[in-house]
């Protein structure tokens, strides 16, 4: 078996990888992770996300971001968190949130977030 | 979850965690790496989904609207600096080198059972000051 669970591009060129290691240990937190189909939204937002913020409590990670659909005029995200290194990125984590943390508190690096 | 989420009823929800935290076993754990934490049951169950309660939390609910573990984000970085009870029981009750270190129930029982109490009065305060209205 393969130790990525995900091996691909950013939209930026760089290599991103969320090993199977790391999702194992944070899937206890975040159910979403064990959805089959999550992997694939994880996947076209690193590729392509609709914004892209820094991280409000690492500099050196940034947080990738796509709408996904609305309930009730709330959107609901795939959120991911970045590491950046010098010639990779690596997953921390990912899930669905119906918010984002960082609007209005950190800087936006890519996209809009016009809501 | 695709009905509108009540205030009565968010308020309901998080005020009734106290209960469900005990019938479930909730474990306070902290993802250093992530930044976040953690009060749910060891694993939060299949189907659950995040919503944002007030600025400091969120919580995931399961289907017919039953909290199933609560996530604070930014915990170092933002929550402990503006809720200063919290700061030196984190460092009594998390005390391992672990990367996501799960607070060990036979360990610092008393310590884990403060944290608790006052992370779930905290929960039900802030609803009253800032909940984010769905």
């Amino acid at each position: 078996m393969s130790n990525y669970y995900i091996k691909t591009k950013n939209i930026f060129g760089v290599n991103v990888i969320f090993t199977e290691k790391q999702r194992e240990e944070k899937m206890l937190k975040h159910p979403e992770l064990r959805q089959e189909s999550f992997a694939d939204r994880i996947k076209k937002t690193i590729e392509n996300p609709d914004f892209i913020y820094q991280d409000l409590s690492d500099k050196r990670r940034s947080v990738y971001y796509s709408r996904e659909y609305a309930i009730d005029s709330k959107i609901v995200y795939t959120k991911i968190i970045l590491k950046n290194g010098n010639k990779e990125c690596f997953v921390i984590t990912a899930y669905r949130p119906d918010y984002v943390k960082e609007r209005s508190k950190t800087k936006l690096l890519y996209g809009k977030d016009n809501e | 979850m695709n009905k509108i989420l009540q205030k009565k009823q968010i308020i309901e929800a998080v005020k009734n965690i106290p209960i469900i935290a005990e019938k479930e076993q909730w474990v306070i754990t902290l993802d250093k790496e992530e930044g976040s934490l953690f009060y749910s049951p060891k694993t939060i169950p299949n189907n659950s989904s995040l919503h944002q309660i007030t600025d400091e939390y969120s919580v995931y609910f399961d289907k017919k609207f039953r909290p199933k573990g609560v996530m604070i984000e930014c915990y170092g970085q933002n929550f402990i600096k503006h809720h200063k009870s919290f700061q030196k029981l984190s460092l009594e009750v998390f005390q391992s080198n672990k990367k996501i270190d799960v607070a060990d129930s036979k360990k610092n029982k008393d310590k884990q059972s403060i944290f608790k109490a006052l992370l779930e009065s905290t929960l039900i305060k802030e609803i009253g000051m800032g909940m984010i209205v769905f």
